[in-house]
């Protein structure tokens, strides 16, 4: 579609959109690079889907501007933006087979048959789906339903795909493998992916770059380590991971004292238990209160001593240490590796 | 799934009960003898004979179907584009206008026919097939506008968008999607449409005049003053030719599709 070697750029500048009172999208700026596989994280409602409504056009902003490789789309109707789009429910044609449901797009631009042809077949074994081209969907498995949703919307280049939850209907094996094989399809592609879900582990292992997004507003944009290390907010270090977040206050019995107005993020597996504790620059026992073990390490819930809040912390040899529920440990974490967030 | 006893006796006394009258009017059409009576004391081929022989039946028949198909199409049109229309609108206004579509089932087909005779009257239109043709349309759009909106209701929105961002304009997404989809609510349509119009006597009767009658309407008539058999003859060649559109209609668009709808709705993806 363009002459630019690598298309797929978007710049999103100030993007609001209301419905009604409710700001659904509140003030949104990204800058996408080509060939980026972007994630959109947030709680359901926090507009994200309204945002990539936004930007496949079937949903107009109130303000701001929304940049295709340099070019205003505010105005281009869905069908000429050359966005694609995988649809939560995936959306398939349902009276059409596999292979004309990867042909619709071409065959609505009026490409030759025999290469309409040629195309399908390769998209129908770029996604695995080797033989299938003349099954209905109706009888494809959920797995194979996405890998033709993938296919039809591949099959046409878009410079930027969005896809929307696609994989939350899948149970978690599939889902993982689904997960590995969309990222390996984005490498090889260089298709710009931009990938909605509110799941953070699904986030941070397949995305480049990950947007937060809470209530309309983007809370951070950045690469997956960045977020979990250095969150910009409270709310960025709660919904991305667990954390144990303490003001000064709750830090003081502690001997620590943050900088004003911030709070500390300390992520469970940076606190260390039993003899791996004593080196830590802060030490403190207490009592376990609850022990969920799950596989490669336990997760505990400690009262320290003199502290209200119970503390998180991650022990991969829990049980061999003999820690149990009831039982006292020794906790500790050094406040250096520890994150901190504006307290607002 | 195990059906009781009382539920299965059930259902065969109806398989035999709903095609009993079928039953006496075929069979007392090949009477040889001038009396409609069950059994026939013999077999003719004498009053299909009569039928074919007699053009004022013929002309009838010909005004009935030249109306029922007609109002098939017609009535199916006005339906899908109410059904169409009515989609987006807001609750509110969609269940007034449904309730206006839906009106003629429930007012009694005499005052119809009555209302409608002093319509026809004040337009110029009464005893003429056109005014005829009106008043199906009427009669046959509540038939008609169900399962249009039925299956219009059952199409996820998201397919007329997947088709948008695909590159369909809107044109293009209703022709390849949305209409495609709708083939078994259209077929319903126009079949319901079609088998009203045709066997239509009560709202009929007041509207027919000396030149244009339909073929129910002549059968009620004949039997007022006569009993042969007749109308029995005609009646099975109306049993049979409904029969053969609804067969030809499952042959063309598949009413199967109805079924693959709910099977699909009962077994979620596996």
């Amino acid at each position: 579609m363009t002459s630019t070697l690598l298309s797929g750029r978007l710049q999103l500048d100030a993007v609001s959109r209301s419905f009604g009172k409710l700001k659904a999208v509140d003030g949104v700026s990204l800058d996408i690079a080509a060939g980026e596989f972007i994630a959109f994280l947030g709680p359901s409602g926090c507009g994200k889907t309204t945002l990539l409504r936004i930007i496949a056009g079937f949903e107009t902003a109130d303000a701001g501007s929304l940049l295709l490789d340099g070019r205003d789309v505010a105005g281009v109707p869905p069908n000429r933006r050359d966005v694609g789009l995988v649809f939560q429910n995936l959306a398939l044609f349902p009276h059409l087979t596999v292979a004309e449901n990867i042909a619709f797009g071409m065959e609505l631009r009026g490409r030759p048959r025999a290469e309409v042809q040629a195309k399908v077949e390769e998209a129908i074994s770029l996604v695995a789906l080797g033989g299938l081209g003349g099954r209905r969907i109706q009888q494809l498995s959920g797995g194979q339903k996405q890998r033709v949703a993938l296919a039809r919307a591949l099959v046409l280049k878009p410079s930027v795909l969005l896809l929307d939850e696609p994989l939350s209907a899948l149970d978690m094996k599939l889902r993982r493998q689904l997960q590995q094989e969309l990222k390996t399809l984005q490498r090889s592609t260089g298709t710009t992916f931009i990938f909605v879900t509110h799941d953070q582990e699904e986030a941070l292992s397949m995305a480049d770059r990950v947007a937060v997004f809470s209530s309309g507003r983007l809370e951070q944009f950045d690469t997956p380590q960045m977020l979990y290390r250095r969150p910009a907010s409270r709310f960025v270090a709660e919904f991305v991971g667990d954390a144990n977040i303490r003001d000064a206050g709750q830090l003081a019995p502690l001997g620590i004292a943050p900088p004003a107005g911030t709070l500390l993020v300390v992520r469970p597996e940076d606190c260390a238990l039993g003899t791996a504790a004593e080196a830590a620059p802060i030490r403190r026992e207490g009592t376990i209160e609850a022990l969920d073990f799950v596989g490669p390490h336990a997760r505990l819930r400690l009262v320290l001593d003199g502290l209200a809040e119970p503390w998180l912390a991650l022990c991969p040899g829990a049980l061999a240490a003999g820690l149990a529920p009831g039982g006292r440990a020794l906790l500790g974490f050094d406040p250096a590796r520890a994150a901190s967030v504006p307290a607002a | 799934m195990r059906t009781g006893l009382s539920v299965r006796t059930i259902a065969a006394l109806l398989l035999i009960l709903l095609p009993a009258p079928l039953v006496i009017v075929i069979g007392s059409s090949f009477s040889p003898l001038a009396v409609l009576g069950f059994p026939p004391p013999g077999f003719s081929w004498r009053w299909y004979l009569e039928f074919l022989r007699t053009p004022e039946w013929l002309w009838a028949f010909g005004v009935s179907a030249g109306i029922a198909l007609a109002s098939a199409v017609l009535t199916t049109l006005v339906a899908l584009g109410a059904a169409l229309a009515l989609q987006g609108a807001p609750a509110r206004w969609r269940g007034w206008a449904e309730t206006a579509i839906l009106a003629p089932l429930l007012f009694p087909h005499a005052a119809l026919g009555i209302g409608l005779l002093g319509w026809l009257i004040l337009a110029g239109l009464n005893g003429t097939a056109t005014g005829i043709l009106a008043a199906h349309l009427i009669l046959c759009v509540p038939f008609a506008y169900r399962p249009i909106a039925v299956s219009l209701a059952q199409i996820d929105t998201s397919l007329a968008e997947a088709a948008t961002i695909l590159g369909a304009d809107p044109r293009q997404a209703f022709r390849r999607v949305t209409l495609p989809l709708l083939r078994p609510g259209i077929a319903a349509a126009m079949l319901f449409s079609f088998i009203i119009s045709f066997d239509e006597v009560t709202v009929t009767m007041f509207l027919v005049g000396p030149e244009t009658t339909t073929l129910p309407v002549s059968i009620y008539a004949r039997l007022n003053d006569s009993a042969d058999p007749v109308v029995a003859a005609i009646s099975s060649i109306l049993i049979l030719l409904t029969a053969g559109l609804v067969l030809l209609m499952d042959w063309l668009v598949g009413l199967r599709i109805f079924i693959d709808v709910e099977e699909e709705g009962r077994h979620p993806a596996a």
